[in-house]
């Protein structure tokens, strides 16, 4: 994500980009213990607890818990749903859960939607989930 | 923990929220929350759905409206807890034996939550007139569970 297309889907509100900067920490950070691309030890676990802490505990998650939070806890599971069927022997499973992984747009939706509103939700979304499966899929590829 | 310990943990919990049912509702979910934190960290490999249920759980402790109300003072001793068992986590591996009696200690850093709550809820005096015991009974409890395991 570029500072430009941060800068538009927040607004210019400041403590909404610390939030998603706070957010994409945490979310490396999680997902380099699932995919295994950081080894399972105290001193990782635990950093990526410390990410969840700063983030859950900034200004911008407090003040507007009552939109995020739910959207958070769906994500989660929905990225769980994901890992779970990532390497099921079924291939449409595998397939969804190659969709679902980027669950985590909905958080920045959810924060455009919180600091530019909806058209500006509709002219980002498409392009931005376009981007995310593009550069996972030209890293990765396809289920097949 | 023997049913005398639990009666001590669980007094001094009702204590420290003095009356305060959403400061008892937080310290009920931290000490859970922070339960899970320790058995992840001390485990070799972690399954992702029990991994992502922590995950879930985080959710939940940081959007308590206790936390919620209180986040500006509580934030820096989250951070402060984790270190803390991360440094005793690291210590309890070293070769020094001043190092193991640091890392014992730092051992309950969760339940330091606690006494932060009796602070904000009844101030310095609340939490003096808690902590000794909370910590014999967190103690002895560790002890007991380390005897059970060697």
């Amino acid at each position: 994500m570029t500072d430009d297309f941060i800068n538009l889907i927040c607004a210019g509100n400041r403590r909404a980009q610390e939030f998603i900067g706070l957010w994409g920490q945490y979310l490396r950070a999680v997902d380099n213990l699932i995919d295994g691309d950081a080894p399972w030890t105290a001193e990782n676990v635990l950093n990526c607890f410390a990410c969840g802490a700063a983030m859950y505990s900034h200004p911008f998650y407090q003040s507007n818990k009552a939109s995020l939070q739910m959207v958070i806890l769906v994500t989660t599971n929905t990225y769980a749903d994901s890992v779970k069927w990532e390497k099921s022997p079924e291939l449409w499973k595998r397939q969804w859960a190659d969709v679902l992984r980027h669950a985590d747009g909905n958080v920045m939706s959810a924060v455009t939607l919180i600091c530019s509103g909806w058209p500006t939700l509709r002219s980002i979304s498409a392009p931005f989930m376009a981007a995310a499966y593009i550069g996972h899929k030209d890293r990765h590829g396809v289920p097949e | 923990m023997t049913e005398e310990q639990r009666e001590i943990f669980n007094r001094s919990c009702d204590q420290a929220a003095n009356g305060n049912p959403l400061a008892a509702e937080f310290i009920g979910r931290w000490l859970c929350y922070f339960r899970s934190i320790e058995k992840l960290a001390q485990m070799e490999q972690c399954e992702p759905e029990k991994f992502l249920n922590v995950l879930a759980e985080t959710n939940l402790v940081y959007s308590c409206p206790y936390y919620t109300q209180n986040a500006a003072f509580l934030t820096t001793s989250v951070a402060q807890m984790l270190n803390d068992f991360g440094d005793c986590l690291a210590w309890r591996a070293a070769g020094e034996d001043w190092q193991k009696r640091m890392a014992e200690t730092f051992y309950h850093a969760g339940e330091t939550m606690v006494l932060q709550v009796a602070v904000l809820e009844g101030g310095f005096s609340l939490m003096r007139a808690i902590s000794p015991r909370l910590r014999e009974a967190v103690q002895q409890c560790h002890v007991d569970i380390s005897a059970s395991q060697s």
